[in-house]
């Protein structure tokens, strides 16, 4: 392959296995994501990547260069890699300006890449901070400096670790804009570390989804999304609703609807998870269709509205169903722009089948 | 492997399989541990042994005087320390940013030349007691009472005024980093500023009152010169009794462990003030502090309660030093001062030269290595800071003679060639001296610059193309260059000022300026040697302002903040 892999990588600390058979592809010039919740591995893959980590077992490439194989003991050092790595903290040395943070990288600066250096910085906005030091600048800053700092050298692979983890939300936004602009500007091969799935959503061209040391799928964006390979994918992207059935006649029954378990036998277990997205509400004995679902399915289920709560673009709905013994269950659902009604109030929930995922019970 | 893999489990590479950092750590440390091992060692031999006396004679007083002095002086550097602390730091009055600093002056001034000065004010015949004579019309030492100087209370006095900074310099370190919101809760809990004071403030220095409170007593039992001067018999004073008239090594030696155990008492204290001061960060916001206005008379007595210890403890020795040394400098040149000036300056900066290479080493090879043997290997390295210099100067002496014996024996044997000391009575092993006892102050300097260092930056400087001997020399040097020329300063400093080791290891007839000093003050020739003594003070000027510079830039989030928003409002 073209770009970086890593090819089996298995990695323990101290006896404790932190990745477990892990294998990875960074195509070139691509934005590669690694998506996991922390303690998944995934920043400890980077380092390996990277040549910080002595890969144990496991092979890392470079196109066809080998720069590391844990079963054939070799090993790259960092330096020799051409692999840059921007960290969490940013690690600016605390005793060189911004200007020579960015140009650290530069052996034998080139007039050229000096001079990228100044328009990289006017374009970020920072012309005047070039002979400031690290600890004047703003958290937004010294990101733009470190992302500068790994680029500066035109490494053949770009790590980024959870870049964007220590700017509060509205620069987030702006920093993660800029930052893909600049990426794609490069063309540089890009593999990124992140536990945030809408910010992986947003910057990948794949998405690699860690778990406890592995990885568990990998594909395009909307695949994760809409193709969840298991559970824990399927409710990575935010807090789901989740019901238990048994297989009948290759469907499932749920208090909300009955859906197709394709793959599963009758008489199996299974757990069936529905986004919060995926349910439609229409306020019952409201003249004519709701505004956003204008033909409600047949089978709708009744429920109540327990409690509503405006998020901005979007409203969050709990409501109280009937459960498969009667009991009251409760539903989480996600409703575009405002939708508010009294507490107590009846509705009809309907289901997007696209956001119901089936999987066997394990 | 790098300087960052190591630390995150990395496996085996250049470094580990010559492992020079490990092992030139723990030999570091082993020798550093010779004097108090051999102090310990010879204590336990049985042979010509003065135990018995020393305990049923002078034992039970240099224990009664020691812990008299440290119980005074604590409470008293505990008190002025705190409480000037803590009015600079939480209220406004006039002069407070002077104080600031001020307050550390004292500082510079070792305590026996401290107690040279007040001597030579307060005795009958100095100009306070002839003032008040004159005044009153008393002829004789009959007539009126008037404490006497050269006592218990005298040193106890003296040393508080020495020592006070110590608790100063942590309390208001303690007090700057504390988060307002603490405080503020407390406020919104009901508590008004006393109370806040006492109940939240206080408790949440604790931590760093204790280490300064164990500094001053290391102090306090570190002192040769006062107690000399004043003849108070404390452990101290009583080794060199035992040793310089006593003719009696091993007495000495027992004496030197039993004063040992004072000071494994005083570690213990610090290093739980240091372990419970981690763990006191309860919030990490930091907001400007509330600095509660004085107004009127309270201001006038915080203003006289910072005033005090400065004129007291630096502005008066100060002054009478340089008043004789107007008057009496031609005395002070004639005894041979330069001769003084430049065996001190030598003998200082080549013990701090030393002791920040290997305390550098020391610091490297800690964060390369940091494995639980290292940990160990620099704890111990140093521990010499807590010894008083008396009982390091017998560590010190007992292994060079018995090498310079050793070798001379085997010489003679085999070559017949008598070499005599090679060692023993030379400068050479002063400095030895001062590079155990100063070890932990460098290597503590060093370290605390190097954690500044973070594993990602080691990690950043590697993926930009920077060797690992590259990022020792753009990152790593760099970043403690400023912090090993403090370790050298604060290090040569204190050589400068350092009298009982030097005392005890000089060679015969040979003197640095604290000698002089001390000789000279012992014979009531204080102004004739007022010039050397000046020249100490001023040397000792020197870590003052570094340290209220750093004191200044040490509240978290306004840390080297450019526009100087500093830690008070």
């Amino acid at each position: 392959m073209n770009g970086l892999s890593l090819t089996g990588i298995t990695h323990a600390y101290d006896g404790r296995a932190v990745v477990l058979d892990a294998s990875l592809g960074a195509p070139a010039g691509k934005l590669t994501c690694l998506l996991g919740p922390s303690g998944c591995g995934k920043t400890t893959l980077l380092r390996i990547a990277a040549g910080l980590e002595i890969v144990q077992h496991g092979r890392v490439a470079l196109g066809e260069r080998v720069l590391a194989d844990g079963d054939d003991r070799r090993h790259v050092p960092p330096e020799e890699r051409g692999i840059g790595l921007m960290f969490q903290d940013h690690a600016l040395f605390p005793h060189l300006t911004v200007f020579e943070n960015i140009t650290f990288g530069l052996s034998d600066p080139a007039p050229g890449r000096l001079q990228w250096a100044r328009e990289a910085l006017a374009r970020a906005g920072m012309a005047g901070f070039a002979d400031a030091y690290p600890h004047t600048l703003s958290g937004g800053q010294q990101q733009r400096v470190a992302l500068l700092r790994a680029l500066a050298p035109e490494p053949r692979v770009l790590l980024l670790d959870e870049p964007f983890s220590d700017l509060d939300v509205n620069l987030r936004l702006q920093v993660r804009e800029e930052t893909l602009g600049l990426l794609e500007e490069t063309g540089v091969t890009t593999l990124m570390v992140t536990h945030d799935p809408e910010e992986a959503m947003f910057m990948a061209d794949h998405i690699a989804v860690m778990n406890e040391g592995r990885i568990i799928q990998a594909g395009a964006p909307k695949e994760i999304y809409f193709r969840p390979a298991d559970r824990f994918v399927a409710a990575l992207f935010g807090q789901v609703n989740r019901f238990a059935g048994v297989v009948e006649g290759g469907r499932v029954h749920t208090p909300v609807g009955t859906f197709a378990a394709p793959g599963l036998a009758d008489g199996r277990q299974a757990h069936v998870i529905v986004r919060p997205e995926g349910l439609r509400l229409a306020l019952a004995g409201a003249n004519g269709p709701s505004a956003d679902d204008p033909a409600p399915e047949r089978n709708a289920t009744p429920a109540r509205i327990i409690s509503a709560h405006l998020l901005g673009r979007s409203s969050h709905v709990h409501l109280g169903a009937a459960g498969p013994d009667g009991a009251e269950i409760v539903l989480h659902a996600h409703v575009p722009g405002v939708f508010l009604p009294e507490t107590g109030a009846l509705v009809s929930v309907s289901v997007d089948e696209r956001q119901v995922f089936v999987f066997a019970d394990e | 492997m790098g300087l960052a893999g190591t630390r995150f489990g990395g496996a085996a590479g250049a470094f580990r399989r010559i492992d020079g950092w490990t092992l030139g750590t723990v030999l570091i440390a082993l020798a550093a541990s010779i004097p108090i091992v051999a102090v310990i060692g010879l204590a336990l031999t049985p042979g010509e042994s003065v135990w018995g006396h020393l305990a049923s004679t002078v034992l039970p007083l240099y224990i009664r005087t020691t812990l008299l002095l440290m119980a005074g002086v604590g409470l008293g550097t505990l008190v002025i320390g705190a409480g000037t602390a803590w009015l600079v730091t939480m209220c406004r009055f006039p002069g407070r940013h002077i104080f600031e600093w001020a307050l550390l002056l004292p500082m510079a001034i070792p305590a026996y030349v401290v107690a040279y000065v007040y001597t030579d004010l307060l005795e009958y015949a100095g100009p306070v007691q002839e003032a008040l004579r004159a005044s009153f019309g008393w002829t004789t030492r009959g007539d009126y009472w008037f404490p006497e100087i050269r006592s218990l209370g005298g040193a106890i006095a003296v040393m508080t005024l020495a020592f006070y900074p110590y608790v100063y310099l942590l309390s208001r370190v303690a007090f700057l980093e504390q988060s307002m919101c603490v405080l503020e809760v407390s406020r919104t809990l009901g508590h008004g500023p006393w109370r806040s004071a006492f109940r939240v403030a206080l408790p949440l220095a604790r931590p760093a009152l204790v280490i300064g409170l164990s500094l001053v007593l290391m102090e306090t039992l570190n002192d040769f010169g006062t107690v000399d001067y004043f003849a108070v018999a404390t452990f101290t004073a009583g080794i060199f009794d035992v040793w310089l008239n006593m003719n009696s090594v091993s007495g000495a030696a027992q004496l030197a462990s039993v004063l040992l155990l004072f000071v494994l008492v005083v570690i213990h204290l610090e290093r739980r003030g240091r372990r419970g001061r981690r763990y006191h960060h309860t919030s990490t916001r930091y907001r400007a502090l509330p600095g509660y206005p004085l107004r009127g008379g309270a201001a006038a007595l915080a203003s006289l309660a910072c005033l005090a210890p400065v004129v007291l403890g630096f502005a008066v020795p100060a002054g009478v030093l340089g008043r004789y040394a107007l008057t009496h400098y031609a005395d002070t040149l004639e005894a041979d001062f330069l001769t003084y000036t430049a065996n001190s300056l030598g003998l200082s900066a080549t013990a701090a030269v030393i002791t920040v290479a290997v305390g550098t080493f020391m610091a490297y090879g800690a964060r390369l290595r940091g494995g639980p043997v290292v940990t160990a290997a620099t704890r111990f390295a140093s521990l010499g800071y807590a010894v008083p210099g008396a009982v390091l100067a017998i560590g010190v002496v007992l292994p060079t003679a018995w090498l310079d014996n050793t070798v001379d024996a085997v010489l003679d044997s085999v070559f017949g060639i008598s070499t005599g000391l090679l060692l023993s009575g030379s400068v050479f092993v002063i400095i030895i001296g001062y590079v155990v006892r100063f070890l932990a102050l460098s290597f503590g300097t060093i370290e605390a610059s190097l954690s500044k260092v973070t594993a990602s930056m080691d990690g950043a400087a590697r993926t930009l193309g920077a060797g690992p001997m590259a990022t020792l020399r753009r990152v790593h040097l760099p970043v403690m260059r400023g912090s090993v020329l403090t370790a050298a300063i604060l290090v040569f400093v204190d050589c400068m000022k350092e009298l009982p080791m030097t005392v005890i290891l000089r060679p015969f007839d040979f003197h640095t300026l604290a000698t002089f000093v001390h000789q000279y003050a012992s014979d009531e020739l204080l102004a004739e040697s007022s010039l050397a003594a000046l020249t100490i003070v001023a040397s000792g000027i020197l870590p003052v302002i570094l340290l209220s510079r750093t004191i200044g830039r040490s509240r978290p989030g306004h840390t080297g903040a450019p526009d100087g928003a500093g830690a008070t409002p």
